[in-house]
């Protein structure tokens, strides 16, 4: 239920979709159903890729962010949902002087669709879902101040695709493709220099191509799911040696990570959620551990209609 | 449902355009135009360096009725009537005015060099190399004291090779082709100067030879710009190859007198030092005031250009006679007052002193204070619609000022080694980087003083402006943590007083 745009900010980086339900995840809620959902996440580093150099930096320490990330799952239909989320972010550096931020990030606003629904047999279903979305900055935080901003300070229309396969034993796999466009960004600089001088104000933003593979397990009140996530922006610039990371960076990254939902048997609305996620390998990123823990609660708001009980 | 979920696609695909606008505007190219005024006695100005104009020597002019002539205007008329469309775009890149797009390149090799070296694995730091530009750490490192050097010698130079232009092309007075045969159409404004030598050719050659020094490592680039400058002034009908041979030998000559008998001369080579060097320095300042500043970097990283306030200055005395007096102790009233005001600003920024401190920051990979002024300088000279003389001098008596006011002010941060508020404040944190050298006089506030001083001598409708961007710039360093009050305060006063010295030249060099 959580869109992990937001991190994708700062050398940070989270990839999307390791809490509950995501725009590119597997599920979707029925009709008239409502889950929100509060995760919290702790991310840092104390390495990251200067380009394609790996490198330590006393100047920063272990860098850090803590984020609340609130978000709303509604059930417009069963084969379309509105996911909605705004997290609230702190950022810190452990050494130097620069001064970690807090605030508001990006509201994201996300419309899930159920494409194709295909019964391969009675043990076995395919489906193929889309999810298109607006990123919007809302939060008034500054985005030129990287690693320590709490993000980029572009919009965003995001576009995802997801087929997933599922069996009875309550086994499944899910692959995803997504492609961010994303608005270029104004910044207070009269100029900087990247890959050549840029006399402007204007940052020309790389878009975002996503990817992921997740395999899981989803029974009764119990969702296990181990995931592979990968982002890689078209184009952007490689942090020149020993300069600040810039908006414009080409940031890549690959990560592992592993989630769990359970549902309380003793209230069944209500779920914890705990994840993880490893950094692998990137570029112009932070080679981030993240940890989570969140509650999300479920409810009908409205019936369903017979027409769309059936998964 | 169908039609909703399409609509609701649609709507988000038009959305998407609306964020896909994303080419950036970065060739802002001026339109060229006719000069305000073409300063017919400019050849009989004083010029900032040279002795003598007339050790500077060109070849007499064919007649413009000789074959030898005759051919030439034939050539041209035939290369300018066919001119592609890279031809083009080079016309209108050098077209307007040729001294601002000389300090479009030096400012942008100013932020492609602006980045300190990374340290080595045993925490030192390495130094770059001039005679290895190429070899990291890429030479040179060109912060801010540097930049204000380059920029100096170019305008200092594109001046005085100027001054030299000006007295041939009035001696010689050889009308431009397009006034020889009126069937040629040139395709830049017609100017009432006589063309013979050529003033771009003089600006092209005496800028490749000051910046491919200050910029080693991009020597085969500035080649190529000179030539391409050259080159436009065929192109587009402006001028016959021997006013730009003419041109030329001007400009080489000019360039190498003030790289050998100045550059080469004025301590620059010294101002870089060692860790031993800046400490020595801390520890004469700990005796005689009781504080001394350090590195907050880690590794510990020398000081910036500790003996650059000993390179030879343009226009003041010496440094001596401009430098202020020492700042308040820690303790005192005055102090303390300042460390109230700056933990306030930086606990509780604005958005609007927030996109001061970053607006004037002029950090690492950009064109660095001195570049700032430089590009507000530029455009001055173009709203006025200046000729390459003046715009020189404009360039020339703000960079010799702002480089005398970095001289200045990097002489009073290593005699007082003032402190940083990092320095004096404990878990104090900004809101910009902060810069590796001592406090006490701001270095924004000094340069942008000196810099807005001669601006708004030169153009008095700008002066209010001008003068609250120095304020900006200086208020800035406050806002993002950097600098006390009284780094500032005392680096604007700084700043004015070391512009007089030029100012008072300028008025006196018959421009006016």
């Amino acid at each position: 239920m959580k869109q992990f745009y937001g991190l994708l900010t700062v050398l940070f980086i989270s990839l999307n979709g390791l809490l509950a339900q995501t725009a590119n995840d597997a599920f979707m809620m029925k009709k008239g159903e409502i889950c929100i959902a509060v995760p919290y996440q702790y991310s840092s580093w104390d390495h990251y890729w200067e380009g394609t150099l790996y490198r330590d930096n006393p100047n920063l320490g272990t860098v850090s962010s803590h984020m609340v990330a609130p978000m709303f799952a509604l059930g417009l239909h069963s084969r379309l949902n509105l996911i909605a989320g705004l997290p609230w972010m702190k950022t810190k550096a452990s050494a130097g002087t620069l001064r970690g931020e807090s605030g508001f990030q990006d509201l994201s606003l996300w419309l899930k669709g159920k494409v194709i629904n295909y019964e391969i047999n009675p043990k076995h279903r395919l489906e193929v879902m889309a999810s298109v979305g607006l990123i919007l900055p809302i939060g008034s935080y500054y985005a030129d101040y990287l690693p320590l901003s709490l993000g980029l300070g572009c919009k965003a229309f995001g576009s995802r695709l997801m087929a997933n396969w599922f069996s009875e034993f309550g086994l499944f796999a899910s692959a995803n493709v997504g492609y961010d466009v994303r608005s270029n960004v104004k910044g207070d600089r009269t100029n900087y220099y990247t890959d050549q001088g840029y006399e402007t104000n204007e940052y020309k933003m790389p878009n975002l191509l996503t990817g992921g593979l997740t395999l899981g397990y989803f029974k009764n009140t119990t969702r296990v799911e181990l995931q592979y996530n990968m982002m890689n922006t078209q184009g952007g610039v490689d942090i020149r040696r020993n300069d600040a990371p810039f908006l414009t960076s080409n940031m890549d990254q690959n990560q592992i990570g592993a989630m769990i939902q359970q549902r309380m048997p003793f209230h069944k609305n209500l779920g914890i959620i705990l994840m993880a996620a490893h950094t692998l390998s990137g570029r112009n990123v932070g080679k981030s551990n993240s940890f989570g823990i969140g509650l999300l609660y479920q409810f009908k708001l409205f019936n369903k209609t017979k027409s769309e009980t059936a998964k | 449902m169908k039609t909703r979920i399409v609509l609701l696609i649609g709507i988000f695909t038009i959305l998407a355009f609306i964020a896909c606008d994303k080419e950036l505007d970065i060739n802002k190219n001026s339109s060229a135009y006719t000069y305000a005024n073409i300063d017919e006695k400019a050849g009989q100005w004083k010029p900032v360096f040279l002795t003598n104009v007339s050790d500077i020597t060109v070849s007499t002019p064919a007649q413009t009725n000789s074959a030898e002539y005759l051919a030439s205007l034939a050539s041209l008329k035939s290369v300018s009537s066919s001119i592609t469309a890279d031809q083009k775009t080079a016309i209108e890149f050098w077209g307007a005015n040729s001294i601002a797009s000389w300090n479009q390149i030096a400012r942008t090799l100013a932020a492609k060099y602006n980045l300190p070296p990374a340290a080595n694995a045993d925490g030192t730091y390495p130094v770059p190399n001039a005679a290895e530009p190429g070899k990291y750490p890429y030479f040179p490192f060109a912060n801010p004291p540097y930049a204000s050097r380059a920029f100096a010698y170019l305008g200092a130079a594109q001046f005085d090779a100027l001054i030299v232009a000006w007295k041939y092309k009035y001696d010689f007075k050889r009308p431009a082709p397009y006034q020889v045969d009126n069937t040629l159409i040139p395709a830049l404004p017609k100017q009432a100067l006589p063309s013979y030598p050529s003033e771009d050719a003089v600006i092209a050659e005496v800028s490749l030879g000051i910046l491919r020094v200050m910029f080693p490592n991009d020597t085969t680039y500035l080649k190529e710009k000179a030539a391409e400058l050259k080159n436009t002034r065929l192109w587009a009908g402006m001028n016959t190859q021997d006013d730009i041979d003419a041109g030329s030998a001007i400009g080489k000559q000019v360039a190498a007198k003030f790289i050998n008998d100045r550059a080469k001369k004025d301590n620059m080579g010294k101002a870089i030092s060692t860790i031993a060097v800046t400490d020595s320095l801390a520890t004469l300042a700990e005796l005689k005031y009781g504080w001394r500043w350090r590195s907050l970097e880690s590794p510990v990283r020398p000081g910036m250009l500790p003996k650059f306030g000993d390179v030879k200055p343009w226009c003041i005395p010496d440094v001596a006679t401009v430098r202020p007096g020492p700042p308040p102790a820690p303790g005192t009233p005055e102090f303390i007052a300042d460390v109230n005001e700056i933990k306030d600003f930086t606990a509780n920024p604005t958005s609007e002193t927030r996109r001061i401190a970053n607006f004037w920051a002029d950090g690492p990979s950009t064109s660095t204070p001195p570049g700032h002024w430089n590009a507000i300088a530029s455009d001055l000279i173009l709203k006025y619609q200046m000729n390459p003389i003046r715009s020189a001098r404009t360039m020339a008596y703000m960079n010799m000022a702002i480089q005398d006011a970095g001289i200045s002010c990097w002489d009073t941060k290593y005699y007082y080694n003032g402190l940083r508020p990092s320095n004096a404040i404990s878990d104090f944190k900004t809101l910009i980087g902060v810069p590796n050298f001592p406090g006490y006089i701001s270095g924004h506030s000094t340069f942008s003083a000196a810099g807005a001083e001669v601006l708004a001598y030169i153009f008095p409708n700008e002066a209010a402006s001008v003068n609250q961007f120095a304020q900006d710039a200086s208020n800035s360093r406050i806002y993002g943590g950097i600098h006390f009050r009284v780094d500032c305060k005392v680096g604007l006063e700084t700043g004015k007083k070391v512009a007089e010295y030029a100012i008072n030249i300028a008025k006196a060099d018959g421009s006016e």
